[in-house]
């Protein structure tokens, strides 16, 4: 009886040396939470990576200096875990103080003992060098054509597959038969402004488009960009909040582009704004110029990014990995139009909280061209006034 | 086909509801008994739940996506050995990540309905073969 007591004793702390030296060695990070995502244990190689001792890692929250987008997933991922007792696997980035942020993908699956979930164990690899290198790749001419290959992958295949249903079930109800054919309508419009908007940043770079004014009611621009938007919008649950006054001075401006920049505005917004988000569309009417808003309380964009936002083919972090629908033209197409109505286009935005894209237009392009840089100088004073940042 | 397929379930993931709502009416009329799920999470609950012969997932999903549900449902002793087809517009990278992962196939989108049902057919008789042996 002794003896089988030693032995299992020395089996067990074998095994528990062996633990030791697999958790010592592993090029893994490997921790243990408990219930409420508090860190209760940390292997040699996470202390390493975050450059701490174990002692400080232990009793800090696991959502401790994660970027801040990030918090409220991985609170939810934490409670699928604990809640659902289900396996979990997540990228997450860590902004430590003095460091460049880490990026690590882990799984996170729950210990139960009686029934009851009373630990999280967590395994993980650091992926920092992977997500920059990616980030690299994104930025090459190659992957610009992977952003148009893929919205048109994705829309053709909607259309496509409703053809296909719609040929083969000949006795499909009405309501179901026109539901079918409105989408492929909308997507068959969508691919057409996939083509158009690659021709045409070409056509506008090379200067052979050219925009003749007119009198617009800037009201009937946002009305109809509005109608343009709306079965997006309402499929993502989005609301508009419109501030347009119906009479206002006179703008003379190309009816088309003025209406091209604000679908292109507002669907960017709806693009980076979750489900059930708010869009603002708010104009402004002033003696000399027009100054146009769309505002969303949507993703916002890293500080890093927002040079690059106007820049052809860019797509964001975000969009990269995630759905978010477009071929990165939309904002270079609008600020090369607004540029060319003698306009001005810039961005405030706080990641997490929304962006905020501001145009101003003005009245009229002949006091541009008269005066010269007067009315600019009023452009550029509005554009570099912090007041109108949000 | 039609009609001879009730006993089978699928499990069809994607967060556009247009492509739920196109691919649960052709999977239908095919026979096919259709669950549907906007999310990961919602998908890997009735996955537990309603025990699919296939899941149908698409991989680019807000949060989570398809290959964190691929990961989580094979780590899960009770979804482990569910097939899994991955849905993609992003070509031959996914692929071969999707097969890394343990997708037992892989479409690419725009793919036609009958490809995706001849996948579905041809895992689902593998599953029944094993499950005879």
């Amino acid at each position: 009886m002794l003896a089988d007591f030693s032995r299992e004793n020395a089996a067990a702390s074998r095994d528990a040396g062996l633990w030791r030296i697999i958790m010592e060695t592993t090029p893994d990070i490997v921790y243990v939470l408990n219930p409420e995502g508090v860190i209760v244990e940390a292997n040699p190689q996470l202390c390493r990576i975050l450059r701490q001792p174990r002692e400080k890692i232990v009793g800090t929250r696991i959502t401790g200096n994660l970027e801040r987008d990030q918090i409220s997933v991985a609170e939810r991922v934490l409670k699928n875990v604990v809640d659902k007792r289900i396996a979990q696997r997540s990228t997450r980035t860590y902004q430590l103080p003095g460091m460049e942020a880490l990026t690590f993908e882990v799984m996170e699956s729950p210990l139960v003992r009686e029934g009851k979930v009373w630990a999280i164990a967590g395994i993980g690899r650091d992926i920092t060098q992977e997500v920059l290198l990616e980030r690299k790749l994104w930025d090459t001419e190659e992957s610009h054509h992977w952003a148009v290959d893929f919205a048109f992958r994705t829309t053709l295949g909607l259309v496509k597959g409703y053809i296909y249903t719609l040929c083969r079930n000949a006795g499909m109800d009405e309501e179901r038969r026109s539901r079918y054919a409105r989408v492929i309508e909308e997507e068959m419009e969508h691919l057409s402004k996939i083509v158009e908007d690659v021709l045409d940043i070409r056509r506008m770079e090379n200067g052979e488009i050219e925009h003749s004014g007119e009198i617009v009611k800037v009201a009937d621009c946002v009305r109809r960009a509005l109608l343009e938007c709306e079965g997006e919008a309402q499929r993502r649950d989005i609301e508009f909040n419109v501030n347009c006054p119906d009479q206002m001075h006179p703008l003379w401006a190309p009816r088309e582009a003025l209406q091209r920049v604000l679908v292109n505005l507002i669907q960017n917004a709806i693009h980076h704004t979750l489900h059930e988000g708010k869009v603002w569309i708010d104009v402004r009417d002033h003696e000399e110029y027009v100054e146009i808003h769309v505002k969303d309380n949507g993703v916002g964009i890293p500080d890093d990014e927002i040079s690059c936002i106007f820049d052809k083919y860019y797509r964001g972090k975000s969009s990269v990995a995630s759905p978010v629908p477009g071929t990165g033209l939309g904002l270079a197409i609008a600020r090369t139009l607004v540029n060319a109505m003698g306009g001005k286009i810039w961005v405030c935005s706080r990641e997490g909280a929304g962006t905020d894209f501001g145009v101003v237009l003005p009245r009229r392009p002949m006091d541009i061209s008269e005066k010269g840089e007067t009315d600019l100088w009023k452009l550029d004073a509005i554009h570099s006034n912090p007041a109108t940042c949000r | 086909m039609r009609g001879s397929a009730d006993a089978y379930r699928i499990l069809v993931v994607d967060d556009d509801a247009r492509y739920l709502d196109l691919l649960q009416f052709a999977l239908t009329a095919e026979g096919y008994r259709v669950d549907i799920a906007p999310n990961a999470l919602a998908a890997h609950e009735m996955a537990v739940l309603n025990k699919p012969d296939v899941i149908v997932t698409d991989i680019a999903m807000p949060e989570q996506d398809g290959y964190a549900l691929a990961a989580g449902l094979k780590s899960d002793t009770r979804t482990a050995q569910i097939p899994l087809i991955f849905v993609s517009a992003r070509a031959q990278a996914d692929r071969n990540i999707g097969y890394r992962i343990g997708a037992a196939e892989y479409v690419t989108k725009p793919f036609s309905v009958d490809e995706l049902v001849k996948k579905i057919r041809s895992l689902v008789c593998e599953a029944k073969s094993k499950d005879s042996v």
